[in-house]
């Protein structure tokens, strides 16, 4: 990570508790400005337990999961359960661990601790300051009830085709984020997540966090943690050449990914909201290397290769911008 | 909760409910406590049937689901590589999409990957090899997937990626990584970039 995204990094926490202190005077739905609910609905991440089951639409498709959220000592854990297929997603403060019972196979991605953030939830939630009005328009829109329960609507409208836009159902006491719409041109809906049942328990027990199966023979493939956390020797000079208005590094970290050969970068851009991650490694096998553009959702992937150097940027954002960021990619001057 | 109300709960979590009806559903879902009771039973059932816990007996459909289950998996075993017939499993929740991966795993057959052997089951490539399995709910449109190493290597990527991405955004990659559908679970190529830049 570059000196001035470890400060941008550090300085949250600080930026948090003033606004702890400034919400916690506020009795809930007392915001009027959907900023301030945007805010409130950052600090709900980190504080509350939940359990709920989710629904995510997309296109004619669907899929349902289970989430559980635990806070336990200011540490969050999150376990995420597909209903179909049995796999499980488990994020704690150190690691990510992604579990593929039909492959009998476990990615364990370890985190830089010290550079992380506090939460694996709200990471990279932005709080009203971190939402540019110069980027974004940000509106309350039309309510409705979501699980059961009311909600306070929030649009948040992107000023430019670079980034997605979101529409998000908060409820309306806890301003924890019901229903999710991940809006693109014309207003289209790519993708929709919803909570159909959520329940917010004082206590969550370890086994409801813990893998659902017995995991002790399966093949475990593990990404160690970033070199250094992104020291500045990780910056090898690599970078994006053009970025649409607003994005600025906010990560710089080595060999991140599993199956990558030595001499992965990983550099991370922001807007504050979307993010789009650039990965650089020496070439593959053009066999082995997806040279273009990819989707998965509305997740969008580009791949191209300068310098003998495959470049794939990826991001939630529309195909235009990792095209963008992996073209205009380029290694340091001699 | 009337029987086509089960269905329409069936056919939305097997992903068969056109966009028209699914909209319909959600909203009924918001409105009505009985469907979305219906929705995390049917989620529970799932779970149930995958770790071996709980009284899925006590739902009463137990003796159905199995035997559904395992039916599938022999068709399946004898099919190999042949793909599923496209269709749901009749009204059953249980069996949510019918994935190969699940049914076979549930019904002790050894997952269809491994007896092909070698490392080619291995790591990344077992990982990817979803993208070339024959799913029932495969549907064609205009893209087309990558071959497995290079998808493998995108999904790690959107791993890595996951741990920076705003939570909004992670969830559906979540859903994306944790499905076992072969459409979902998937990097796929467009045939025409320009028409989605």
């Amino acid at each position: 990570m570059s000196a001035s995204g470890r400060r941008a990094v550090a300085c949250q926490p600080a930026a948090a508790l003033l606004l702890v202190a400034a919400l916690a005077a506020q009795p809930a739905g007392a915001a009027d400005d959907p900023r301030d609910w945007i805010e409130r609905m950052v600090q709900t991440l980190d504080r509350l337990n939940y359990e709920g089951t989710l629904v995510h639409v997309h296109g004619q498709d669907s899929s349902v999961m289970r989430i559980t959220q635990r806070v336990q000592d200011g540490n969050v854990t999150e376990k995420i359960t597909s209903a179909d297929a049995g796999r499980e997603i488990i994020r704690t403060r150190d690691e990510v661990t992604c579990i593929f019972p039909d492959q009998r196979t476990v990615l364990v991605e370890e985190r830089d601790a010290a550079g992380a953030p506090d939460s694996p939830l709200r990471s990279h939630l932005p709080g009203s300051e971190g939402l540019d009005p110069a980027l974004y328009n940000v509106a309350f829109a039309a309510t409705e009830r979501v699980a059961g329960r009311p909600t306070q609507a929030i649009a948040i409208r992107p000023k430019d085709g670079f980034r997605y836009g979101y529409r998000i159902w908060l409820d309306r006491d806890t301003a924890m984020p019901l229903k999710t719409q991940l809006v693109g041109d014309d207003n289209a809906i790519l993708e929709q997540i919803l909570f159909t049942e959520i329940t917010l328990p004082k206590r969550i027990p370890d086994s409801a966090v813990r893998p659902s199966m017995s995991i002790e023979t399966f093949s475990v493939r593990r990404s160690p943690a970033p070199a250094a956390g992104g020291a500045p020797e990780a910056d090898t000079g690599w970078a994006a050449g053009e970025l649409p208005a607003g994005f600025r590094l906010t990560v710089r970290q080595a060999k991140v990914a599993p199956d990558a050969g030595d001499g992965l970068q990983h550099l991370v851009y922001s807007d504050g909201l979307a993010t789009v991650s650039l990965f650089i490694e020496p070439a593959v096998a053009a066999s082995e290397q997806a040279e273009g553009l990819s989707q998965i959702g509305a997740a969008n992937a580009y791949t191209t290769t300068v310098d003998g150097y495959m470049v794939t940027a990826v991001g939630d954002v529309p195909a235009r911008t990792v095209e963008l960021l992996a073209r205009s990619a380029r290694p340091p001057a001699p | 909760m009337s029987l086509k109300s089960e269905e329409q709960l069936s056919a939305f979590l097997d992903g068969e409910l056109p966009p028209r009806e699914m909209e319909l559903l959600l909203a009924r879902l918001d409105r009505e406590p009985g469907q979305r009771d219906a929705l995390a039973r049917y989620a529970m059932i799932g779970e149930v049937i995958r770790t071996g816990r709980g009284r899925v007996e006590a739902l009463g459909i137990a003796g159905h689901v199995r035997l559904q289950l395992e039916r599938e998996a022999r068709e399946q075993a004898a099919a190999a590589a042949v793909p599923a017939p496209a269709g749901r499993a009749g009204w059953m929740p249980g069996a949510i999409a019918a994935t190969v991966a699940l049914v076979a795993v549930l019904a002790g057959v050894p997952y269809l990957l491994q007896g092909r052997g070698g490392e080619a089951a291995q790591g990344a490539a077992q990982l990817a090899a979803l993208n070339e399995e024959p799913l029932a709910s495969i549907t064609p449109d205009t893209a087309r997937r990558l071959n497995p190493k290079a998808a493998a290597r995108l999904t790690g990527y959107l791993v890595a990626h996951g741990q920076y991405a705003n939570q909004l955004s992670r969830n559906t990659f979540d859903s994306h990584l944790v499905s076992a559908r072969a459409e979902r679970a998937s990097w796929r190529m467009p045939q025409d970039p320009q028409r989605v830049r």
